[in-house]
């Protein structure tokens, strides 16, 4: 397990893409960190101003990692579906027939890259509001989301799991691009489109819909939709990961069986 | 270490691509992998290594692959030139192979020289000729310095230096009691390169057996004789049971290898003998003759 591992981690750290990810992982939270960590000017009701307040951290940080989950995207479906684009992975599971093994280190570097990818995110957010001024979290504002540990804890596992994602559509299809794209087309236009047309039909449906659900993993409330009440938090992140599961399940079965 | 190859088959939907095949790669020899194009050579490969679900089993040394650890100094497999990441570069192509085994890096370099990417080592491969890409295939494969070599067509791409060295080396490789298994549709070079063949076609096996055995067995093999009057002379090596096709204006080929009995018959037919050639078939000869009708895609000429 050992020898496969330090293969993939050789696999990894020799392709360009993902160095241009770990820097994009940077400059994209970090330029966007600075757009929204802007500090917000306070007016009162006759339109004067009255102050300055700091600028959103919750939104510096959180924002930011729905970018970096597409980058780690990236990095996930490469890890198998360019070893079928270009016939290694049949160099791959000559040198380590048990496919098992194989699979278990490319997931597990997999997730290891995108919790890496997740932390250097938040660096690039973190240095976007300490060039604001604000390297410290703001004092809790009762009413106004503050991030804590478990805020943080939550983003990483969201990167993980889009990742994961993108890597078993990417290995069931065997193409890198429907890792990538998949996720994105799904969660940004099909999905809103399905929770528009179920919210009043099936709404129970509209809760359980994978990337539109992971987009929430930071929500603190659970409003939705026409007022529908949305799993948010640690709830959106487990049904995300119940489809993970699932394209995993799959993902598995087929790289077990097919010829490689 | 032997390769045993044990009633492996293969089927795509109602083509079966590779039927019952079974064959010993013995140490020490070059054995060359005979077969049209179609005729299941590739997936025969991918079968031995596991790579392909199927029928039959391979043993290494009289067990499975996946037993002997680590798996690239028991086989060095190179299946396609183009197994490569564009954007890694040969050197780190190499080094990620070389883990499965802990192979040192300073082994890495020495392969490269080996196969003359020294000066390409750092460049990425995604602008490599084929034979380039050949070259860093088969580094790739000797890498662990495996016992047993199994190449598809590695001499594709080659010019003629790089395949006079390719068959110097499989050779040498193969001398030091390793098994090499090379599959190749250059079969003047196979002529030169193997000592024994395994022939398959539309998936089964036509022949495993030594190359000279296999060349033998081509009714090309004759002997060309000219002489004064053909028509005595046929009369005289049919009296003797030898049969012979009139070739040319005052020539006969006689379907018998003893030039001495043939000469003796001449000779006493009083016929005066100007040309007597003994001509041996060639392997594409024997190849051809072994396989016509065989073809898994005929071209138009040969379907006719």
């Amino acid at each position: 397990m050992i020898a496969v591992l330090r293969y993939e981690l050789v696999r990894i750290r020799t392709v360009r893409s993902t160095w241009i990810a770990v820097v994009l992982a940077f400059l994209l939270p970090l330029g966007l960190a600075w757009l929204i960590s802007a500090p917000s000017t306070s007016y009162n009701d006759s339109g004067e101003v009255v102050g300055e307040g700091p600028g959103d951290w919750f939104g510096a940080f959180g924002f930011p990692l729905s970018l970096t989950a597409v980058v780690a995207s990236v990095v996930a479906a490469q890890a198998i579906g360019q070893e079928y684009r270009f016939g290694i992975i049949r160099l791959t599971l000559t040198a380590f027939p048990q496919r098992v093994r194989v699979l278990s280190a490319k997931l597990l570097v997999v997730v290891a890259a995108s919790v890496l990818l997740g932390l250097v995110s938040f660096l690039g957010s973190w240095v976007a509001v300490a060039l604001r001024g604000h390297p410290t979290p703001p004092e809790a504002i009762p009413g106004v989301d503050t991030p804590d540990a478990a805020f943080f804890l939550r983003g990483l596992v969201f990167v993980a799991l889009w990742a994961l994602s993108a890597f078993a559509l990417a290995g069931i299809t065997r193409q890198t691009a429907v890792g990538i794209a998949v996720p994105i087309v799904s969660g940004l236009i099909v999905e809103n489109i399905l929770q528009a047309v179920l919210f009043d039909k099936a709404e129970w449906l509209t809760k359980i819909l994978p990337w539109s659900t992971a987009n929430r993993w930071f929500s603190m409330g659970d409003s939705g939709f026409g007022g529908s009440v949305l799993p948010s938090g640690w709830a959106a992140l487990g049904v995300f990961g119940i489809w993970v599961l699932l394209f995993l399940t799959i993902h598995t079965l087929l790289f077990l069986r097919r010829d490689a | 270490m032997t390769v045993e190859a044990l009633g492996l088959g293969k089927s795509y939907g109602t083509v079966r691509a590779v039927d019952d095949l079974s064959f010993t790669l013995e140490p020490g020899v070059v054995t060359g992998f005979l077969g049209p194009n179609g005729a299941g050579k590739s997936t025969t490969m991918r079968l031995m290594l596991g790579l392909d679900s199927g029928d039959g089993r391979t043993l290494w040394d009289g067990g499975r692959l996946a037993e002997r650890t680590p798996v690239t100094r028991t086989v060095g497999a190179h299946l396609d030139a183009r197994f490569f990441h564009p954007s890694r570069t040969a050197r780190n192509h190499l080094v990620m192979l070389a883990t499965e085994a802990s192979v040192p890096t300073a082994r890495v370099d020495d392969v490269l020289r080996l196969v003359g990417l020294t000066e390409v080592a750092n460049k990425r491969p995604k602008g490599f000729s084929l034979g380039m890409a050949q070259r860093l295939g088969l580094a790739g494969a000797i890498l662990a310095d495996p016992d047993v070599l199994l190449l598809d067509e590695p001499a594709n791409g080659l010019d003629p230096q790089s395949i006079q060295w390719l068959r110097d080396f499989l050779r040498a490789y193969a001398a030091q009691g390793k098994v090499v298994f090379v599959s190749s549709h250059l079969l003047s070079e196979m002529q030169q390169m193997a000592e024994h063949l395994v022939v398959i076609a539309k998936g089964r096996l036509i022949a495993d057996e030594a190359l000279d055995s296999f060349v033998a067995r081509s009714t090309r093999n004759d002997v060309l004789v000219r002489c004064a009057d053909v028509a005595a002379l046929a009369a005289a090596l049919a009296a003797q049971g030898i049969a012979a096709v009139p070739e040319g204006v005052d020539g006969l080929a006689v379907t018998a290898s003893d030039t001495d009995l043939i000469g003796d018959a001449a000779f006493a037919a009083g016929v005066a003998v100007r040309e007597l050639t003994r001509r041996t078939a060639s392997l594409e000869d024997a190849f051809l003759e072994l396989t016509s009708g065989e073809q898994q895609f005929q071209t138009g000429a040969g379907a006719a």
